[in-house]
This record gives C-alpha cells, structure tokens and sequence, in this order.
C-alpha cells in the first residue's frame, strides 16, 4: 500500500513536465500542473506522514533492471526529510498557482512548471535513496534544477556571475560528498553495507569520511565560511523558489550529515562534535550579523538562513559531544532539538520567503527603505508575516522556541558532564544561542517595524493592496503550523523520540521534552483567556494626532529608517563589519554650505577577501599556465592521447 | 588432423609477422597510396587470420565476419580512399614530421613496446604473444601515424590501422567478438570513412591544403 502510494507519488510528480508542455496551449489546462503538482504532493505528505509516525519502511529496488545499484528506501529518518519536503512545499505551490501567473507568461512560466516539480523529485530522491549512486544522481539535479529554476528570472551578466558562484561552490561541495562515499569502497553498493562496514573501519579513514562529509553537506547548508553563495544565489530567485530553496533543499544537506554521521559513523571523537558546534556558532552569528546590515527583504532572509543552519548545526554538534561522552539522553534531546528546528527553520523561512514574494506583488519592491505602513494594506500578509517574525525569533507559543528551548535545555545539561571541557563548551554554547537569539529578534523588529508599521516610504508602498486568494491560503497555511507546532510540539516530539532512538541505540527523550508539551498548551489557553479579558474590557478611546515636535505635520522621511534602527547594533559589532567609509564633500564658497556631499559605505566581506581571492587567483594563474597545452593543433592533441597510451602501458607492465 | 588444419594453424603462427611487417612498411611508405595498399594487404591478413580462427574453432559466424571484413577493409574502403587521392588532385606525399628511416626506427620501438607490454598478460587472456603483441602494436603505430602524419588521409589510414589492432586483439583474447557487434563496427568504420573523406574535400576546398597542422585557429 505505501510502496504502490510512494511509486504513484513519484510517477505523478514525473508527469507534472509532460502535463505542462501538453496543456499550455489549451486555455482552460493552465492550472493543470499546479493541480496535479498538489495532489502528489498531498500523496507524498501522506505516505511520508504514515512512514514517520508509525515508522513502516519499505524499499523500491531497480537495480536488477537498470543494472546500477539503484534503490529509494524509507526508514523514519528518509520519512522525516520526506514529511518536510512534501508538507512545506505543498503550500509553497499553492501561493505559486497565483504568484507565477501574475509574474510569468509564455515559455519562462511552462519552464517554471516544468523545472518546479523536477527540482522537488530531485530533493526526494536525495532523501529517500539507499544507494550512493541514486544519492549523488539526486544530489546533482537539485543543484542543477535549482540553477535553471534562478536563470528564468533573467541571465543579466550580475546574475550569471552568482549564479556561476553558485554551481562551482555547489560542485566543489559534491566532490567532497562523493570523496566521502568512496571512502566506503568497496563495500559501497547500498547504505546498509556501508553502516556495517564503517564499524570496521581504522579511525582515521573514519575521520576522513567525516571530515569529507562535514566540508561537502556543509557546502550546501550554507555554513560559514563556505556559505558565499548563499545569500547571492537565493535572493535572486523567483520568490517561491527561494522558499523552497532556503526552507527545504539546505535540509537535504542535513539530511546528509546527519546520515553521516549518527547512521552510518555512529559516534566519533569528541573533536567531531566540537568542530560541528564550531561551525554552528559562527555561522549563527555572522549570519544574524550580516542579516542587520542587509536592507534587501531578501538578502536578508538569505542571511538568516545561514543563521538558523547554525542554530541546527549546533544542535548537531551537541548530540555529537555527548555521544562521544556516553551520554546517549541529552544527545537524543540536542538531535531531537536540530531535527525539530529543520521542520521549523522550512515553515517559517518558507512562510518568510512567500511573504517577501507577496510584498514584492503588491508593493513591486523588496527595499526596506521604500516601504512601510503595509500592515493596514495588507493585514492578512503583515499577520502571517508578524508570525513568522515570532517563529524565527523563538518566542513562547511559535514553533521556533520549541525546537530553540530544547537545544538551550541540552546545552546546559552539558555543565553537569564528568569530561571537564565538554562542561565547559557547551555552556558556553548556550550564551551564543541567546546572543543569536537576541540579534535574529533585533532583526525582525526592525524588519516588520520599517516594512509594515508606520508610513508608506514611496507611492508604489502606499498603493498596494491585499494579493491574491491562493496567494493568501498558502501563507496562511504555513503561518497556522507554525501556531500549531509552537503549542502541540508534542504532535511532532514523540516520533522524533522514536527517531533519535532509532539513530543513537539506547537513548529516550528526557522527561525535560516530554514537559514542555504538557505545559505549552496550558500556557497557550492563558494568553488566551488573558488577551481575551483584555479585548472585552472597554476603555475609553481618544484619538489624537502624533505629537511632531512642534513641527506642522508628520511626514514618513521623519521616521525610522532601516539602518538607522540597525546603527548602534552596528556600532557594537563594527570589526566584524569592516564597512570601508567614503564622505566627498565638494566645499561651497563659504566652506559651510558645501555644494554636494556624497557618502558611500561599502560592507567588505572579509572571508571573500581573505579566504577566497587567493585560491581564485592560483587557479586562475595556473589554467593561464595550462592553456599552453592548448596549441589548436590536431596532431599534439592526438600526441597527448598517444603518449598517455604509451605511459599507460608503460606503467601496467613495471608497476 | 587434415591438411586445412595444419595449414590454418601455420597461417596463424606466422601471421603476426607479416603484420609486424605491414607495419614497418607503412611507417616507411612515403606516398599515400602506398600506405592505402599496405592497409589492404594488413586487412587480408587479419582476414586470413579470421577464417583460420573460426575453422578451428568450427564456428559458421567467423565466416560471415571474414567475408564482411574482406568485402569492406580490404576491398571498399581502400577502393574509396584510393579514389579520393585521384580526385584531390594534390601532391601525394604523406608529408610527414619525421623522416623515413625515423619512422622504420620508432615503428620497431613500438613493437618491442608492445612485446614487454603484452607479456605479463599472456598466460592470463591465452592466444599466442606474437599475435597479441601485434594486435598492441597496430593500435600504436596507428596512433604513432596519426600523430606524425600531416595530411588528413593519413589520419584516416591511421585511424583504420588502430582499428585493426584492436580488432585483432579482441580476436586473438576471445576468439572475436559478437557478430552483431563486428557488424556494426564495421558499418561504422565504414561510414567513418565517408565522412573523413568528405570533410577531406571540404579542408582541400576551404583551405587549399591538406595539411592539418596548418589548422590551428580554433583554440581558447
């Protein structure tokens, strides 16, 4: 039954392209592919959904026929990511069955219905493959789908230059990723092998497969300083792809360490954890940081990926220190937390993501300095959108503080370790989480502050109006489990309990967990009763104008501007800024009254400067060496060919 | 053992010589049409080899293959090369990079090359040193022609030559291989041929030469 509903699901996406380029010419078929793209995906949610709660597997295995290994399996981790998948981009679609219309006409709309559900097999395939081959075959068309996916909004020469970032960053990253699985060889043909087979390995080849694993997924997830692409690749996106892309494909990358490294590795040196837990709190805090500084919406919730892939990691990284100490329990509370954030971190970076995408609908911009005063405009956006800001700030009762308060909880379990600098770190830890906490909420103050409250800054902002119904039932489904994920995470927490226990032998959600689904509702129905005494309760009301400081009348340039609510933060953390200033002042006849001031302050990013550059600039010297080899003549090419035979044969005959 | 046997025997023994000669012979030829004629007579070899082969083994396929290879090495592709040199009506000389007696001296190198090459996979794949020697050996000179020729028909001829090694060595290792496979190997060559040939008269009309080495615009 779940096998025939999988397959069907599979053949149903499959079919969604053909479908596309049949019907586009029959003027009634043109909402056929978002249709026939919900309902499998419906299917999808549904069979992932049996699979993660009631835990059935099953597999699908083509090898015999395809003669490569080839096999799609499900056990409750693959359904997990499936249920993630499925379930945020089915809303996703649904807020696109209105926005690519609106957006996109003739050829660039059939490519986005034909690249859209190929790009979503594509993440289904990496998540549900027992093999490394249907793996890397999965992994490499999300990379290149998602590519076509960002060149249908235009291939201006800014644009390629990302987008080229993009693929190099991303084939860098599966180098690393296919280095790891060929570590396994030759017991590689399938992930069961490779799990049994990995117990028998020497330490240091397991280290590699780690350390392997570690720079590759982490190349897609985004962390620093490999997250270079991200906040250039996203943002230019159409705006449902850069949710799908932002919310679901960076978790396909965790999906893959997590594969790594507690199902296939099991446990590892304590150093492994530590360097995860690394990696997570820089990330986590360069990313909020850069996020302050960004004035784009999207540039913005680019950054804040890169954040929250932190917050993951270092819930990953904590689960990996307390298994190297044998403390199974808190390691399933930390990966319990992590996996519970991925869910999170898609609802509400999607919900985020389509809430910018409606902005840029109706107000036709994405600068925060232009608009403004959207929330009387458009209340139902500016309510989802404010309960996103929540979510991704961690606030009691929104989906994000569950999975944040479980992994503060795991952190500061650690002080009561015997290994001293585990006791140590992970305090430590716990600081870098609220500190990040506290930036990602300064953040969105200003983000719904600036773009929602007050005045509209331009007339486009000032003019625009609710979006459309799908549009609005999309959000409005995200923004609703994020609600419901923030006051039940029971719904969710048992069977990731399972799931932990399925990963790490031994372990069972501490009471700690158990707690907080008991209380959340409880809390939930006070605020209600509260807020709701508080709306019964008449006062008396008086309106009056907004005092001006004397001055005749308010208008929106008095108001707050983005950097300016940014500033003293900026102040706080300017050697991480580095902002390169320039102030020409052209001086008037009497020098006080210049005749033009111009101010420029760029942001240099210190890693492409440091990091990057000089490995660009050797390889671009050394292909510059290379070219010579490139003579145009046929006969040296062929002497090439020529010669390696001879040093081939060469080499099997004395070596 | 019947007089056919001894005789298909003997043909096979020393069949790899006549093919080492071919190839000394093609490496010293300074016209096209020689090397064309030598490629021939290198093919019926292979040809012979063919019959013998498939007589000992008693297979009926090894005659169709040999007749598919007579019909087309030896007589069709030759016959089509040998026109195109009359009708290109351009100097005839292979023009090669080395000389002559350079070539004869690199042509034996690469035979012993491939003698040392060969040996440690005799007794592994079976079939006898010699032939498998030569099959390594066609394949290099082809290649080594390919390289040092600068007119474009001996890019063909050399290609055609490393053809036939590697047919060779397929023959001599598993007695050859499928006959749909060799047929549609053959066709290919075949084809392959046609097509070099006309893009020989497109270089010939486009660049009033014949000398590859000349083209060399298109590069990074």
């Amino acid at each position: 039954m779940m096998l025939l509903a999988f397959n069907s699901f599979l053949v149903a996406m499959l079919s969604v392209p053909i479908v596309t380029l049949i019907s586009h010419r029959w003027r009634k078929g043109r909402a056929l592919p978002a249709a026939l793209l919900m309902g499998s995906l419906v299917v999808g949610t549904a069979v992932a959904a049996v699979g993660f709660w009631r835990g059935q597997r099953f597999q699908v295995d083509i090898s015999q026929v395809a003669s490569f290994s080839f096999a799609l399996s499900m056990d409750r981790l693959s359904a997990f990511f499936l249920l993630l998948i499925c379930s945020v981009s089915l809303p996703v679609i649904l807020f696109s069955s209105s926005y690519i219309p609106r957006h996109y006409s003739g050829a660039r709309r059939h490519w986005l219905w034909v690249l859209l559900p190929l790009f979503l097999t594509s993440m289904v395939l990496v998540v549900t493959s027992s093999t490394p081959f249907a793996f890397l075959f999965g992994w490499e068309l999300m990379t290149l789908f998602s590519a076509g996916l960002i060149v249908i909004d235009g291939d201006s020469k800014q644009r390629r230059h990302n987008i080229f970032i993009y693929l190099v960053m991303m084939h860098a990253g599966a180098a690393a990723v296919i280095g790891a699985f060929l570590l396994f060889l030759p017991h590689a043909s399938n992930f069961a092998q490779m799990r049994d087979s990995a117990a028998l390995m020497s330490p240091l080849l397991r280290t590699a497969v780690f350390l392997l694993a570690f720079a590759g997924f982490g190349t897609k997830a985004g962390i620093v300083p490999l997250h270079l692409w991200l906040p250039r690749a996203h943002p230019i996106a159409p705006s449902p792809v850069s949710a799908l892309m932002s919310g679901v494909m960076l978790k396909t990358a965790v999906y893959g360490l997590v594969r790594f490294a507690f199902d296939f590795l099991g446990s590892g040196p304590s150093w492994w954890g530590y360097l995860v837990l690394f990696a997570g709190a820089v990330s986590g805090l360069l990313g909020v940081l850069y996020a302050i500084g960004e004035h784009d919406l999207k540039r913005l919730l680019a950054y804040h990926s890169v954040e929250n892939i932190g917050i993951i990691y270092l819930g990953l990284g904590s689960a990996l220190v307390f298994t190297a100490n044998h403390s199974s329990v808190w390691a399933a509370l930390a990966l319990t937390a992590a996996l519970l954030h991925c869910l999170n971190h898609a609802i509400f970076k999607s919900l985020l993501f389509l809430g910018a995408g409606a902005i840029s609908d109706a107000a036709h911009t994405l600068d925060l300095e232009e608009l403004g005063g959207l929330q009387k405009r458009m209340p139902l956006t500016g309510t989802v959108f404010l309960i996103a800001c929540c979510s991704i700030v961690g606030l009691p009762l929104f989906n994000g503080f569950v999975s944040e308060w479980l992994t503060f909880r795991s952190f500061l379990a650690g002080s009561e370790m015997t290994n001293l600098s585990a006791a140590i770190v992970l305090p430590l830890a716990a600081g870098v989480l609220a500190l990040i906490g506290g930036l990602a909420a300064a953040c969105f103050a200003k983000v719904y502050g600036v773009g929602f409250l007050g005045r509209p800054r331009s007339g486009e902002a000032g003019r625009a109006n609710e979006v459309s119904l799908p549009m609005q039932a999309g959000m409005g489904a995200l923004a609703t489990a994020c609600v419901v994920i923030g006051i039940f995470p029971g719904l969710v927490l048992r069977s990731l309990g399972a799931l932990t226990e399925e990963l790490l032998p031994g372990a069972a959600l501490p009471p700690e967990a158990t707690s907080l689904t008991v209380v959340l509702p409880w809390i939930a129905l006070f605020v209600l009763v509260l807020v709701g005494g508080f709306a019964g309760f008449k006062r008396a009301k008086k309106l009056t104008a907004t005092w001006a400081c004397g001055l005749p009348g308010l208008d929106e340039r008095m108001q707050y501007t983005s950097p300016a609510f940014s500033k003293p933060l900026r102040k706080v953390f300017s050697r991480v800024y580095r902002a390169e200033r320039t102030l020409e002042v052209v001086p008037g006849d009497p020098p006080y009254f210049p005749v033009s001031i111009s101010y420029r302050s760029v942001r240099t990013t210190s890693f492409e400067k440091f990091l990057y550059r000089p490995g660009v600039d050797a390889i671009v010297t050394a292909a510059l060496r290379l070219r010579r080899l490139q003579t145009g003549n046929i006969q040296i090419y062929l002497l090439y060919i020529f010669a390696a035979l001879i040093a081939l044969l060469m080499f099997m005959r004395w070596a | 053992m019947g007089l056919f046997e001894t005789a298909a025997a003997k043909a096979l023994a020393s069949s790899g010589v006549f093919l080492f000669m071919t190839v000394l012979l093609i490496a010293a030829a300074k016209r096209i049409s020689t090397c064309i004629a030598l490629f021939s007579v290198q093919s019926l070899i292979i040809t012979a080899q063919i019959i013998a082969v498939s007589r000992m083994h008693h297979s009926t396929e090894g005659f169709v293959i040999a007749g598919l290879v007579l019909s087309v090495k030896v007589i069709a592709i030759p016959y089509v090369l040998y026109r195109i040199v009359e009708e290109l009506k351009a100097p005839r000389d292979v023009s090669s990079s080395t000389s002559s007696s350079q070539s004869v001296f690199i042509a034996a190198g690469l035979i012993l090359l491939s003698f040392f090459a060969v040996r440690p996979y005799v007794g592994v794949l079976g079939g006898d040193q010699a032939m498998l020697a030569a099959a390594v050996a066609l394949v290099l000179t082809g290649g080594f022609l390919m390289v040092s020729r600068k007119k474009a028909l001996m890019q063909v001829v050399g290609l055609l030559v490393l053809d036939n090694g590697i047919f060779l060595a397929a023959l001599t290792t598993t007695f050859g291989m499928p006959l749909v496979i060799e047929i549609g190997i053959v066709f290919d060559l075949l084809m392959g041929v046609f097509l070099m040939g006309l893009f020989v008269f497109r270089i010939r009309d486009t660049f009033d030469h014949l000398d590859v080495s000349k083209l060399r615009r298109l590069r990074g």
